[in-house]
């Protein structure tokens, strides 16, 4: 049994590091912030900018790292560092500048801020500029070349503001001759964490 | 004045780009997530940049989006009751 979101990822591969690091993976007694329950937030200011800033945190934080050096062999994620926080992970995702989904990414972001009402505060701080993003499944849509794909539908602090992100066209992972570990691509990665802990309809 | 590592890997790239026309050396001195810094670093200076390195400016970070494979990423955001004309004149 596989759910809609499992069916339609790149397969992933794990890929051994060049000098494997368990450090990497160490997380300091008690320093773990565990969620009341899984999700997901983007911090809203940053989308004016082309940039999609994503928390996840969820009741077993160790839990979730222990899972990614099992199943995906490295916490790094493309756009940023290690992937892992003390509250959970953290991804980057950005659409290319001037272009039509960044104009009307800023657009959804004013729109967010000018509902005021619906914003939850930073796993990381106290700032007050996060609106939680709640997933409703898998949808179709196009690349950027007109090529058919599948996208994670989500609905932006309220039932009117939809975030359409395309998943099955990105493979899992990057690793070039710089990189020590390889690095998950954000899409696939923010597929992995839906499929595990918000898709609830499974397809045979 | 001061240069941060994320305006001294923006000035490198520029200026690899000014002599050779890409990115591939400079952007390979660099991890992704400091390359992408150094991007919405780029996106944030376009408008307060000299006149005469806007248009490298541009051409940078085109290149840089390339590198890092956002011309791939698909992301459509809609609001309900809003078609996407009148989403762009919002901008």
């Amino acid at each position: 049994m596989e759910s809609e979101i499992t069916s339609n990822m790149m397969k992933h591969e794990m890929t051994e590091a060049d000098n494997p690091n368990e450090d990497i993976w160490h997380w300091s007694e008690g320093s773990l912030k565990e969620g009341p329950y899984a999700q997901l937030s983007v911090k809203v200011p940053h989308m004016a900018g082309g940039k999609v800033h994503m928390q996840f945190t969820c009741a077993d934080v160790a839990g979730l790292h222990e899972d990614m050096k099992e199943h995906l062999g490295t916490p790094f994620v493309f756009l940023g560092e290690s992937a892992m926080r003390n509250y959970g992970v953290s991804i980057n995702l950005s659409v290319k500048h001037g272009s039509i989904d960044a104009n009307n990414l800023e657009s959804l972001s004013k729109a967010i801020e000018s509902d005021g009402d619906c914003f939850v505060q930073s796993c990381a701080s106290e700032a007050e500029d996060y609106a939680v993003m709640q997933f409703r499944g898998v949808v179709d849509g196009e690349d950027n070349n007109g090529v058919a794909v599948k996208m994670l539908d989500f609905r932006i602090g309220a039932e009117k503001n939809r975030m359409l992100i395309a998943f099955s066209h990105v493979p899992s992972a990057l690793k070039t001759e710089s990189m020590n570990y390889p690095e998950m691509r954000g899409e696939w990665f923010l597929a992995w964490l839906c499929s595990r802990y918000f898709d609830t309809q499974e397809e045979e | 004045m001061d240069l941060d590592i994320v305006s001294m890997a923006l000035n490198l790239m520029m200026s690899d780009f000014d002599d050779n026309g890409n990115i591939s050396q400079t952007s390979k001195q660099f991890p992704t997530g400091l390359l992408f810094e150094a991007l919405q670093r780029g996106k944030a200076n376009i408008s307060n940049v000299k006149a005469n390195h806007k248009n490298l400016l541009l051409r940078t970070i085109d290149a840089l989006e390339k590198n890092l494979h956002i011309n791939e990423t698909v992301i459509r955001c809609k609001i309900d009751g809003l078609d996407e004309d009148i989403m762009k004149e919002m901008v």
